[in-house]
């Protein structure tokens, strides 16, 4: 069991705890497999080369799915995610960090819920935001 | 569905029909994904064990090549036959985007409880005609008498 956060402990603004991710070849064949996106330009270096690419590189849902386990992490057991979504403006590659984030931008309480939006997104080492996206979640309160 | 073969169309010294296959990558990374085998010397060339193995080029899953194997046993024995015993060896490495031919022989017939059984020699060969996966079958045919 992780700590709990709550709804009064967050203000907008805040931001909450990063999630470093770093993708071996291998993660990247098992998201093929588990996703059943086999296209080669994940696994296959002649093949990404050959349609202009540097390298191999990062499946985009993967990194949507990172960025569910960032805001799962931190809503803990009480919280539930009410949506989230990213865009992909730009590329990862296997064996280069992937830093998670996530910033409050409001929060608020409509019909009893406790709600906070966020800006959610990846990024490369350099600070490019590589899947830059939103979400809602909501939290318990204290009282 | 090819023509049930029956035990009287079978003789000793008769070959399967050969099947030849050329795995890509692609090939290998979706078997990892139905196998459960994810070691990457089947999937990334850089893969530092490859290169302490003196290769520059991805192995080819053993459990890939007897399942190709399996193919020509499963095929002889059609929809009214039985495989009865069916195993390989892994002695030698295949790599990727090589061909590989997978071929058989009839060694013996024979009647047991009642059953009509082939034995047969299966194998792979590569490029070079090494076997690579070698391995016996028993496969139980329906009898036209």
């Amino acid at each position: 069991m992780t700590h709990q956060v709550f709804f009064e402990d967050v203000h907008a603004g805040d931001e909450i705890p990063q999630l470093r991710k770093n993708c071996s070849t291998q993660q990247l064949v098992q998201w093929a497999a588990a996703s059943g996106d086999f296209y080669q330009i994940h696994y296959d270096r002649d093949f990404a080369q050959a349609t202009g690419l540097k390298g191999l590189i990062v499946h985009g849902a993967l990194k949507n799915a990172f960025l569910g386990q960032l805001l799962h992490d931190w809503i803990g057991e009480g919280g539930q995610i009410r949506r989230f979504g990213c865009s992909y403006r730009g590329m990862d590659e296997p064996g280069q960090d992937i830093l998670c984030r996530g910033v409050v931008t409001k929060t608020y309480t409509l019909d009893g819920r406790h709600y906070v939006d966020l800006d959610i997104w990846t990024e490369k080492p350099d600070g490019k935001r590589t899947s830059p996206g939103t979400a809602t979640v909501t939290l318990p309160g204290r009282a | 569905m090819a023509q049930q073969t029956y035990f009287e169309d079978v003789a000793v010294g008769q070959q399967l029909p050969t099947i030849k296959i050329t795995p890509d990558k692609q090939q290998l990374v979706k078997f990892a994904a139905g196998s459960g085998d994810f070691n990457p010397l089947h999937f990334d060339e850089k893969f530092p064990m490859l290169k302490a193995m003196g290769l520059t080029e991805n192995i080819v899953h053993g459990r890939f090549k007897y399942a190709q194997v399996g193919r020509a046993v499963f095929a002889l024995a059609g929809y009214k036959g039985r495989v009865k015993r069916f195993g390989v060896s892994y002695r030698g490495m295949d790599l990727l985007n090589k061909e590989i031919t997978v071929a058989g022989v009839v060694t013996a017939k024979r009647e047991e409880d009642g059953e009509h059984l082939v034995d047969l020699d299966v194998w792979t060969e590569d490029a070079e005609g090494k076997k690579t996966t070698p391995g016996t079958a028993v496969v139980a045919l329906p009898s036209r008498g």
